[in-house]
């Protein structure tokens, strides 16, 4: 087991260095970056003041380390419009965004998860069909939309909670609900489909064949069995959810990341937004490396060293 | 263990009728499709005037009168000639995009599959990477760098599917590689495109079918986020989302500006996902959703 | 103890009373009856099996006494155990029976297992859903009852998962569990189809054994007049959802009444045929010292490449106009061997000549010139055919890709090939999913046969298949076979299939052959240990034969 961490943490690795690299590719040489930071009526002075200051008279292999040293000290650049260090403007944002997407992931579980394997346990009931069309709306309602449908009718019809900011816990409710709806529309079907088919296998007839009653083949054998594939939708969930909270902080004037990029994108603000899409790769693939371990620890045929049968 | 005697491959549409939701959702898709298409013959006005005289007027069903039936907005100009252009822009870029992913993944998914050395890992390395990395996040900070162009839009947003149609195929064709026809055909000695053309192409074109008609809502839902930011499809060209984005500063007064173009985008994603998961289930029932 | 004799006579209650059993399964036009009033009894003590072949309905049978089927399939009738009627009790009454008074084994161990538990778990699961047993206590039950099925090292199998064993042994951790709360009735449902000959000898002497040892009635369900032959008191005969003949297993074997039951049994006692062989055949194909490893794969970035030795160090020679047979078990490098004489495989160290010279290597044009004269029956039939592509079309598709004669002639060789295996136009424009697995095994050799090849290898081409359809498969093979003056190799596991057919066999144990000769000689007089153990695991022909055949494999 120890030896997976370790070869699963490096794979990480890995995966990080490789998507700095194509970062570093697409800023450095796709164009030149000076022209699209000051524009192509810059006088030539500036540029050469620039040129010497980011280093782009150096040699690209020497580029390439310094861009690595940079990111390794936490020199991640500067911002334009008032040379801030890009990571510090980062940071701070970062607690509010995780506050808000931590709840939306929440309550995209504790109501996917249950809503899918009910309607998988009483399919063909007015419960499917119910899990069913919620999961389908949730996938097709903009989430954009959602929230200012939300924002209409409690916000300003009848001013039951506030349409933006943050502080209270009432500030929470709406944005969570915008962000946690398709998630948990899309775990509910992926639960009622994984679910299904875990019903079908066979180990499930032993498991009645053995004289087990309904609650307990479904609690100890069917539910574990169906957690597997579940687990790494989450993974890919949390891609979604980052990607969505960019635009509902924009809806709700959320004080968090996704509302940094917008504006920073805005201003071309190159240094903030290579920042914040470090930070996204290094979560994405953190989270993908739990996954992996959780993947391993729910199922015991992930973690053999070797994988030929014993006869 | 039990034998299908009575099912030809080309028996399955016919069998499975669409429901009625299903057939209103197609002809949903239909009508709307032709208005976008025919925007400049059926717009009352051009969507671009404004009228500052004639700002938050009201739609008809609220007071409004019929020189502007669904009402302007806070440049006074017509809703439903923006919306039905907005409509040709949405669905326009959407249709772009999803081609452009189902061409592009289609034919590196068979690459990849086809040749398991340095360019098949390749792929397979790009394909884990995007789908290690938000692709909203990654279009923002391409935007970011190269400023907003559209036809340089209509790339990202097509680019977006590209690796799931990729992973598809490139497993298709893997498991096709372990059917029996395969090996068959190959100890016979057949060129790798004649399999590929004659027998494995045919086999995927099901999943392929399902997988753009599942996509096309993605598209339309990445267009119009991004728009509705002011990252995305910009002024004086109008799309859904970027109404639905200049509409939401003026929920208080005049709510119709927003919801309007906001219940397009919800028909036309709901429409297509009821068709997609009716031609998943027509075309092939073992796949999982 | 266990003589048939004691329900001859209705002198005591059965055990297990069924009848007018009907099962329906949901079907593309409404509802169909796979099952039609079955009615059969099992005393105490004794065996029952059902024979049928695929879709006879004798699974559904098994699987109705407890009621174990999937959703949408309904069983009606009469099931009693003991006096107390079965069939119609909610879940939570039958719950108490399942797995207490009555318990089930089926086809495949394996999946039958929960795979993300061990061993231990499930035992344990079983042994205390029906006593109250301390943990401590049901875990030292569930060791004894893994020493009881003869699973050695017991201790170290607890902790292992379904994953980690073989077939064979998970058969026997399902038997263990099957009998944890000594249950009168056993089922089991085609308990060692899924197995190799040795391994099925193995689980068929547990189960004799555990019958006698317990008094345990048994169910079995199969398709193997073998096993039949082994293990029945009683034998019943399904086909197409109705038992059609029942009876004392003698008599079965002896005077069948039903056309369908000597059917099955002809199937099985085929005489060995004999062609016009030449005594020293010319050689078609000589290979000297074949080695062939396999790189396992590697699931970690620094682990070191270990090789598994597929075939090693073989000799083989096939003859002009003579059938050769490769027996062994899965896993014994036999399909290697095949592919490598047919050139679809190059050998790491060896020689292949074909005609006196070397076997061209792929891409060279020579090899492209040999797919034409040497062709390959696979196993499967149901995946050797597109499911996209007409039948017609697909014989003739060999054709296409050798350019041979005008497109239009092609379709007549195409349709004269599916004439000399039997198949007239009606399914020339057909889709496999239309045809039977005989017919479609029928159009994979019409497909082989269009290029009018010198050398076909056959591999396992009928343990897809049930026994009868199996059997005119292989009237087919020789009759072509004699026709158009080729030479075969029979790949299989299936001895009475080898027996039957060839000329020649190579017996294979982990990639060596171990032990080779006229067929007739070898199989009455075999001289390596596991020539003799093969042999001797075969089901035997007829139940006369029991006791001398187990006391062989003892």
């Amino acid at each position: 087991m120890g030896r997976f961490i370790v070869l699963r943490t490096l794979r990480g690795v890995l995966t990080v260095w490789g998507l700095l690299t194509l970062v570093f590719i697409v800023l450095r040489l796709s164009g030149d970056p000076l022209e699209a930071l000051l524009g192509d009526d810059a006088p030539p002075d500036v540029v050469d003041y620039y040129t010497v200051l980011y280093g782009f008279d150096q040699p690209i292999w020497r580029q390439y380390l310094q861009y690595f040293w940079g990111l390794f000290q936490g020199d991640w650049g500067q911002s334009f419009r008032d040379g801030r260090d890009a990571l510090d403007v980062v940071l701070e944002r970062i607690p509010a965004t995780l506050q808000l997407g931590f709840a939306a992931f929440v309550f995209s579980l504790v109501l996917g998860i249950p809503l899918g394997i009910l309607a998988a346990l009483y399919r063909n009931t007015v419960l499917d069909r119910f899990a069913m069309g919620f999961a389908v709306l949730g996938f097709a309602l903009p989430n954009f939309f959602i929230g200012i449908i939300l924002i209409l009718i409690f916000a300003m019809t009848f001013r039951w909670l506030p349409s933006s900011g943050t502080g209270t816990l009432a500030h929470f409710l709406l944005p969570v609900v915008t962000l946690g709806t398709a998630g948990a529309g899309s775990i509910a079907r992926f639960a009622r489909s994984s679910m299904l088919e875990v019903m079908n296998r066979p180990y499930m007839r032993t498991a009645q064949a053995k004289g087990l009653r309904r609650p307990r083949r479904i609690l100890w054998h069917a539910v574990p069995n169906a957690a597997i594939p579940i687990v790494t939708l989450l993974g890919f969930r949390l891609g979604d959810m980052i990607a969505g909270s960019v635009v509902v902080e924009a809806v709700f004037a959320w004080p968090g990341v996704g509302r940094l990029l917008v504006n920073s994108v805005t201003a071309r603000e190159l240094a903030i937004v290579q920042a914040i899409i470090v930070i996204v790769t290094i979560t994405m693939v953190t989270a993908n490396l739990l996954v992996d371990l959780a993947y391993a620890w729910l199922d015991p045929r992930q973690r053999e060293e070797g994988h030929e049968r014993k006869r | 263990m039990s034998e299908n005697v009575d099912t030809e491959p080309q028996g399955l549409l016919a069998s499975h009728r669409p429901s009625i939701l299903v057939s209103l959702a197609l002809g949903i898709l239909i009508f709307l499709s032709l208005c976008g298409l025919f925007a400049g013959f059926l717009a009352p006005h051009d969507f671009t005037d404004q009228s500052l005289r004639n700002r938050f007027q009201p739609p008809v069903w609220m007071g409004g009168d019929w020189t502007y039936p669904l009402g302007t907005d806070a440049l006074g100009r017509d809703i439903l000639s923006r919306l039905l252009y907005g409509l040709r822009v949405s669905l326009g870029v959407a249709l772009l995009g999803t081609l452009i992913g189902a061409v592009l993944g289609t034919f590196l998914g068979f690459v990849a599959a086809h040749s398991k050395g340095f360019v098949g890992g390749l792929i397979m390395a790009l394909v884990d990477a995007q789908a290690a990395l938000p692709f909203q996040i990654l279009v923002l900070g391409v935007l970011a760098l190269f400023g907003n162009a559209f036809w340089l839009f209509v790339a990202l947003v097509g680019l977006a599917g590209w690796e799931t149609y990729a992973r598809l195929v490139r497993g298709a064709v893997l498991a096709a590689q372990q059917e029996g026809y395969v090996s068959a055909l190959r100890a016979l000695g057949a060129r790798p495109w004649r399999l590929y053309a004659r027998h494995v192409l045919p086999n995927v074109a099901n999943i392929l079918i399902v997988q753009v008609t599942l996509n096309f809502p993605s598209t339309i839902l990445l267009e119009t986020a991004l728009s509705f930011l002011g990252l995305g499809i910009q002024p004086p060209l109008t799309s859904l989302g970027e109404m639905l984005g200049s509409g939401r500063n003026h929920l208080l007064l005049s709510w119709w500006i927003a919801v309007i173009p906001g219940m397009t985008i919800f028909v036309i994603t709901l429409s297509m996902s009821l068709v997609g998961d009716w031609l998943r289930d027509a075309l092939d029932p073992n796949i999982d959703p | 103890m266990t003589d048939s004799n004691s329900q001859e006579g209705g002198a005591p209650a059965p055990l297990l009373h069924v009848s007018g059993l009907t099962v329906t399964v949901p079907s593309s036009s409404g509802r169909k009856r796979a099952v039609e009033s079955v009615s059969f009894d099992v005393a105490r003590g004794e065996t029952l099996c059902i024979v049928g072949e695929t879709a006879s309905g004798k699974s559904l049978t098994a699987l109705s006494i407890l009621d174990l089927h999937s959703p949408g399939v309904s069983a009606d009738g009469t099931v009693m155990l003991d006096g107390r009627t079965l069939l119609g009790l909610s879940d939570r009454a039958l719950a108490e029976i399942r797995g207490s008074d009555i318990s089930m084994i089926f086809q495949e161990a394996v999946p039958a297992l929960n795979p993300v538990q061990t061993v231990e778990t499930q035992l344990v699961e079983a042994i205390r859903s029906h006593n109250t047993r301390s943990l401590r206590d049901a875990r030292a039950e569930a060791l004894e009852l893994l020493t009881s099925v003869g699973i050695r090292e017991p201790e170290r199998r607890l902790v292992a998962y379904p994953h980690q064993l073989s077939g064979g042994m998970a058969q026997r951790v399902m038997i263990a569990m099957a009998l944890s709360a000594k249950p009168s009735l056993l089922i089991a449902d085609e308990p060692t189809t899924a197995l190799d000959v040795t391994v099925q000898a193995q689980i068929l002497n547990l189960l004799r054994e555990l019958r006698i040892r317990h008094n345990l009635a048994l169910l079995m369900i199969s398709h193997d007049m073998g096993v039949v032959a082994e293990m029945a008191d009683r034998v019943a005969v399904m086909y197409r959802g109705q038992i059609v003949e029942m009876g004392p297993v003698e008599r079965i074997f002896d005077a069948p009444e039903h056309p369908y039951t000597q059917r099955l049994l002809r199937a099985r006692r085929q005489t060995r045929r004999t062609h016009a062989r030449p005594k020293i055949p010319a050689p078609l194909i000589t290979a000297e010292g074949l080695t062939r490893r396999y790189p396992n794969s590697r699931r970690r970035l620094f682990e070191a490449r270990t090789e598994t030795v597929a075939v090693d160090g073989v000799d083989i020679t096939i003859g002009r106009n003579e059938i050769v047979g490769l027996i062994g078990e899965s896993g014994s490098g036999k399909s290697t061997i095949g592919r490598i004489l047919l050139g679809l495989e190059a050998p790491d160290i060896g020689t292949v000549t074909v005609d006196g010279k070397p076997m061209p290597r792929r891409g060279d044009p020579h090899w492209q010139a040999l797919r034409q004269e040497f062709q390959i029956i696979f196993q499967d039939p149901h995946s050797a055919l597109d499911p996209r592509a007409r039948i017609l079309e697909q014989v003739k598709e060999p054709l296409d890709i050798f350019e041979i004669g005008a497109p239009d002639a092609r379709l007549a060789r195409a349709a004269a090939a599916l004439d000399q295996v039997g198949l007239d136009a009606t399914v020339h424009r057909k889709f496999p999913g239309a045809l039977s697995g005989g017919q479609k095994q029928r159009v994979v050799i019409a497909r082989a046969l269009v290029l009018a090849p010198r050398f076909i290898v056959c591999d396992e081409p009928v343990s897809a298949l049930d026994v009868s359809v199996g059997a005119q498969i292989i009237d087919l093979l020789a009759r072509l076979q004699r026709e158009s003056e080729m030479s075969l190799l029979i790949v299989s596991h299936d001895l009475s299939l080898v027996r039957t057919l060839v000329d020649r066999v190579m017996v294979v144990q982990a990639g060596r052959v171990v032990e080779e000769g006229e067929t007739t000689e070898l199989f009455a007089d075999p001289q390596h240990p596991y020539s003799r153990l093969l042999i001797a695991s075969a089901p035997i022909t007829h139940p006369r034969d029991r006791r001398a055949a187990s006391a062989r494999a003892v």
